[in-house]
């Protein structure tokens, strides 16, 4: 009871002692300015410390030794005399004026900032340990190359472990070729859109123009992709239905086309505004060259810019390919969840994302082939998206070395 | 007779007009989705907001009602309106299912008529007029009836910013997703901002160019593009399955949308600090500070406007993330006002989510209402962001 207000009093204490010394020695006496002063004042100011804090000690021990009739509190008093014990070996050993505080000052803030950014490597590290450790166990219930190769999907819903045909088959060809027509079909709206709008701005524009365009576009991209998602289910489905039914077409409400187009509207913010920062790099001696040949300025993007910018806008195209293969709200509400290997962008079909969250969305039990299942889809797509932003960012980089 | 160069001369100008004007078009284009997604939401969701009830005066209500709460809602309607009770049920359906509490509350303190708020299907015809609507003939009458002898009122739907959610759409709000949307990015800044400030400090202040730095330069511009829902499976097993944190709460979706928007933080605080010009530095060192006072008393202040702006849009990034929430069982029907960190909790686009997928009409209109509270955020946040930037906009000649 009375233990831990004594621990914590005589912890003050001694830091109060300390801060005093330190305070102290702030500001040195005239006979420390010389060397034989300063080891006197470091010689008493250690001897001083030594008296003061044993008597502390002493006094700590008696008291608490009183008290201490159970053992928590005997432990107490222990932890006391230990803590107690520290501090004072801590105030001999640093409290002399040969002391660098700031250097371990320094040290001990270098040291904090440098733990703080390992948590990005930690990050990394621990999403490829926990999806590897969740594909492996995947992969010791059903084989890799069932997975990889299997052109039939349906993780059967067991309502019991013990249920017979509660396994599923797992081949995810199916969900590959869905993931890759809808991100087709958002590319092919998204890329051309982004960057003649890229071109725009960063050619064509003018100040005013661009002063108002921009922010439209910022707009466009923090709209976040839930809202797309709606937007795709009660405008686009809806209208790209009505507009099939006149051509004589059925569109589904789930086809692949509702989901991709939504997605490529939202991927086009993207691809303009990379884009626009690589044409903007591109040096202007270049373009004024070219003009000065007589070039319009539709030779001039055609035949120096895009040329000279190529490799950054490639990167971008392949940015916006690895946000089209991961994105997920879009295709969960307005993509289908059936496995449906078609190549006919008017049917629904199921991407990887979307059987991610169905596989996990609500209460499971984590050693069902079904939830691991989940991991193993996680596990490609991190991979596929890795892949292709390093390969994006290294492009980058090279192209931004180029005209530096 | 035209000569050929001048001929080509025309082609090369006609071509250069129409390649503007295609990108005119793909601006427009882009500029034209934005509108449409804009004004399609408003005009399904402005709705949300109204909602409507029936108000009767006290001296209009029968003096011996019967015990049942239900029953008694029928009563008052059907001497009101001095029509015989044709069916109970018809005339139930109309109101929503909290009318008979709110006659309860009404006739322990009877002051100021009574309000009666109208179930969704009553509430829909009223506003839009369907013709599919789910009403029979003789409860369109009965409402007709109510509407000309001028007791339906329509108010400001109080509820809709109060409530939490419920299987009725009348009577849904969200404020308990709010509060949980607000826990969520609190838990989130707190864990992100001093890590990402401090990985960003280190980064350009600290660390010499070496093998080491270009690593965690690498591995920060790769976890910006990894696609959010892998941190929600990240969520899922490490802080769910391994470290055993309570499931669905806004403590693991708030940690879950740390990570997801360090990598951001780290850029936009690495950015911020570059701005600052290097004769600062040289100054602060000149004047004898150490390199720590240098970063901390001089480069760190210059950069703070910067730095808030980054948070600001990382927050807004964050406050319309759904699919690793979706992941880590933030989908829980949540009803009341979540009070901690710790518990079930729903954020703002989890709760459209979970509307989107309700197949009622009125819970439609009550998606697209949300939605416009969430781009009313949005729009703060960012507007906030750009103020800031204008306000605090150094230039260093």
């Amino acid at each position: 009871m009375v233990t831990p207000f004594l621990v914590l009093g005589l912890g003050l204490l001694v830091l109060m002692q300390r801060l005093w010394a330190l305070r102290g020695m702030r500001k040195p006496s005239p006979e420390a300015a010389t060397l034989s002063g300063a080891f006197s004042l470091d010689h008493t100011a250690r001897w001083g410390q030594v008296v003061w804090l044993n008597g502390l000690v002493l006094a700590a021990f008696t008291v608490l030794a009183y008290f201490s009739l159970s053992w928590p509190s005997l432990l107490g008093s222990w932890l006391s005399l230990g803590i107690l014990l520290v501090g004072w070996g801590l105030c001999w050993r640093y409290l002399t004026t040969r002391c660098h505080a700031r250097a371990i000052g320094e040290g001990m803030v270098i040291t904090l900032l440098r733990l703080s950014s390992l948590v990005a490597i930690f990050t990394t590290a621990a999403i490829i340990l926990s999806l590897t450790f969740e594909a492996m166990a995947f992969f010791r219930l059903v084989s890799p190359w069932d997975f990889l190769f299997g052109t039939h999907w349906s993780p059967q819903m067991a309502l019991r472990s013990d249920q017979t045909g509660s396994s599923g088959s797992f081949g995810a060809i199916p969900l590959f070729a869905g993931t890759l027509m809808m991100t087709v079909i958002a590319l092919s709206l998204a890329l051309p859109l982004g960057l003649f709008s890229a071109i725009f701005l960063s050619q064509y524009a003018t100040r005013r123009q661009r002063f108002w365009l921009k922010p439209i576009l910022e707009i466009l991209s923090g709209i976040p992709s839930v809202v797309y998602g709606f937007f795709a289910v009660a405008v686009i489905a809806p209208a790209l239905r009505d507009f099939g039914a006149y051509w004589g077409l059925t569109i589904m409400t789930e086809s692949a086309l509702v989901a991709g187009s939504v997605m490529g509207i939202m991927i086009i913010p993207l691809v303009s505004s990379l884009c626009d920062d690589v044409l903007s790099a591109v040096p202007k001696r270049l373009k004024e060259g070219a003009l000065a040949l007589g070039a319009t300025s539709h030779e001039v993007i055609t035949g120096v810019m895009v040329p000279a910018a190529l490799p950054g806008i490639i990167s971008a195209f392949i940015l916006a390919f690895s946000r089209a293969v991961g994105e997920t709200m879009i295709v969960v509400m307005a993509a289908g969840i059936a496995a449906n290997l078609t190549a006919n962008p008017l049917e629904p079909v199921t991407t990887v994302t979307v059987q991610i969250v169905k596989l996990l969305i609500g209460d499971q039990e984590f050693d069902s082939p079904k939830t691991l299942s989940a991991y193993a889809l996680g596990f490609v797509l991190f991979f596929i998206t890795l892949i292709m932003n390093v390969i994006a960012m290294n492009r980058i980089k090279a192209y931004r070395a180029r005209y530096d | 007779m035209i000569d050929h160069k001048n001929r080509s001369f025309y082609r090369r100008h006609w071509r250069d007009r129409v390649f503007r004007r295609v990108a005119v078009g793909c601006v427009g284009f882009a500029v034209l989705a934005l509108l449409t997604l804009l004004t399609s939401i408003v005009s399904q969701g402005w709705g949300a907001f109204v909602s409507y009830s029936v108000e009767i005066q006290a001296q209009d209500i029968p003096p011996n009602l019967p015990s049942s709460d239900r029953a008694a809602v029928v009563s008052i309607i059907t001497s009101f309106l001095q029509i015989p009770v044709a069916s109970k049920q018809d005339v139930i359906r109309l109101f929503s299912a909290d009318a008979g509490s709110q006659l309860v509350t009404w006739l322990k303190q009877p002051q100021g008529p009574l309000r009666l708020t109208l179930s969704d299907d009553a509430d829909m015809v009223l506003k839009h007029s369907y013709q599919d609507s789910p009403l029979k003939a003789e409860q369109r009458k009965i409402l007709n009836d109510l509407k000309t002898l001028g007791v339906v009122r329509r108010n400001f739907n109080f509820t809709f910013f109060t409530a939490g959610d419920s299987r009725e759409p009348e009577l849904v709000g969200i404020y308990s997703a709010l509060v949980g949307s607000l826990l969520t990015l609190a838990t989130a800044f707190v864990m992100a901002f001093p890590i990402g400030v401090m990985t960003a400090i280190y980064l350009t202040e600290y660390a010499k160019p070496s093998a080491w730095r270009t690593w965690v330069e690498i591995n920060i511009n790769n976890l910006a593009a990894v696609p959010s829902i892998v941190f929600g499976l990240l969520g899922l097993s490490l802080f769910i399955q391994f470290l055993g944190w309570p499931r669905s709460t806004p403590l693991v979706g708030g940690a879950v949308l740390a990570l997801i928007i360090l990598p951001t933080l780290v850029i936009a605080t690495t950015a911020a600090l570059k701005s600052v010009p290097t004769s600062i530095r040289m100054a602060a060192l000149a004047m004898g500070a150490s390199k720590t006072q240098m970063v901390f008393h001089h480069v760190v202040p210059y950069s703070i406007p910067g730095i808030m702006t980054g948070s600001i849009l990382s927050m807004a990034h964050i406050l319309g993330e759904t699919a690793p929430l979706l992941l880590i069982g933030m989908v829980a029907f949540i009803v009341d006002v979540p009070g901690g960190i710790t518990e079930a909790a729903t954020t703002l686009p989890v709760q459209i989510f979970l509307w989107s997928e309700s197949p009622e009409r009125a819970f439609a209109e009550k998606t697209a209402g949300a939605i416009l509270v969430l781009l009313v955020f949005l729009l703060i946040m960012n507007a906030l962001a750009i103020i800031l930037r204008h306000r605090h906009q150094k230039t260093w000649s």
